[in-house]
């Protein structure tokens, strides 16, 4: 079950990412977990679709933003 | 050089090591191995070229071992390598230079377990090709065989993934230094985005296929042309060419 660190990983560092920007806006924090949430994205994205067991729903679901590794992660539980 | 983009640059720079380093020199295994499992059991206990004289090695079986080489093959089940049963014979049926780079490996048993894997499998790999004949052919079992290719392939697989990191870090870098427009850096997404490709459409599900049928194909050719765009990308980073910014 490698989806999960990399659907929680996705959903905390969008929150970061969010948070930041409606309150204190700190650039740095924006460059580290920038490119932190793009990787867990990909990598979501690459796990969910490579699980040719899956419905292609629910592979497909890996591509929303954000939550997308949390809505799989509840399709498969 | 600001300190984030410090701390971006070390993740690029280690996600690349930790990640492509494996990916490598696991692929480049996966063929040698494959063919291992290619040949036909009765033609392993035959002489071939690759293998040093089959009569100095019987001798070394039978008889107690009295020239140089085999007093070397003495030494070589003492390392912390030959712990796995498979290791043992290998060994000691290599006569040569591979038995002395598993002395030298033996004192990194502390290692990473991924890593130690690795030089497990690669001792195995060498003393495979090179000393399978007498006693040896019969342990290298074709289960033996489909255990180290799926090893390799997983290995591949999820250092692939993880290294999704080093073009993500990389841009995030190039973006916070200000040169995603320079020659040198368009030139090596090029190549790293053709390496991705080879990477995921060619090695990966042709080491799937492997798995299944125990034929290598082409995997050979696809891994060197993969691991010589990671070598020129990477030289590419460290020479640069045409950029001025620092040395």
């Amino acid at each position: 079950m490698t989806v999960r660190p990399a659907a929680w990983v996705e959903l905390a560092s969008l929150s970061i990412l969010l948070i930041n920007l409606y309150t204190v806006h700190i650039d740095e924090i924006t460059s580290i977990c920038g490119p932190v949430h793009g990787c867990a994205y990909l990598i979501v994205l690459i796990l969910t679709l490579n699980r040719t067991t899956l419905p292609v729903r629910t592979r497909l679901l890996g591509l929303i933003p954000g939550i997308g590794g949390m809505l799989v992660l509840r399709q498969i539980s | 050089m600001p300190d984030v983009t410090k701390l971006l640059l070390s993740l690029h720079v280690l996600a690349a090591i930790i990640a492509i380093g494996p990916v490598t020199v696991a692929a480049s295994m996966f063929p040698a191995v494959a063919r291992l499992a290619d040949r036909p059991p009765n033609t392993r206990t035959a002489p071939n070229s690759e293998a040093p004289p089959t009569d100095g090695m019987a001798s070394n079986r039978d008889a107690p071992p009295v020239d140089g080489r085999a007093s070397n093959s003495e030494v070589a089940p003492t390392d912390g390598m030959a712990s796995s049963s498979e290791a043992v014979p290998a060994a000691r049926m290599t006569l040569s230079p591979e038995a002395a780079t598993d002395d030298r490996m033996a004192p990194s048993s502390e290692a990473a377990p991924a890593a130690r894997a690795v030089l497990d499998a690669g001792s195995r790999d060498v003393a495979g090709s090179h000393g399978e004949t007498g006693s040896h052919a019969e342990s290298v079992t074709r289960d033996g065989v489909a255990e180290r290719l799926r090893l390799l392939h997983r290995i591949c697989r999820a250092y692939a993934v993880v290294g999704v990191a080093v073009p993500v870090f990389g841009l995030a870098t190039a973006s916070s230094l200000g040169v995603l427009g320079d020659a040198w850096l368009l030139t090596s997404i090029a190549l790293t985005v053709v390496a991705a490709l080879i990477l995921g459409l060619l090695i990966i599900p042709g080491q799937q296929r492997a798995l299944v049928d125990g034929q290598a194909g082409r995997l050979g050719m696809y891994t060197g042309i993969f691991n010589l765009l990671w070598a020129t990308v990477t030289v590419l980073m460290i020479v640069r060419p045409g950029s001025t910014a620092g040395a």
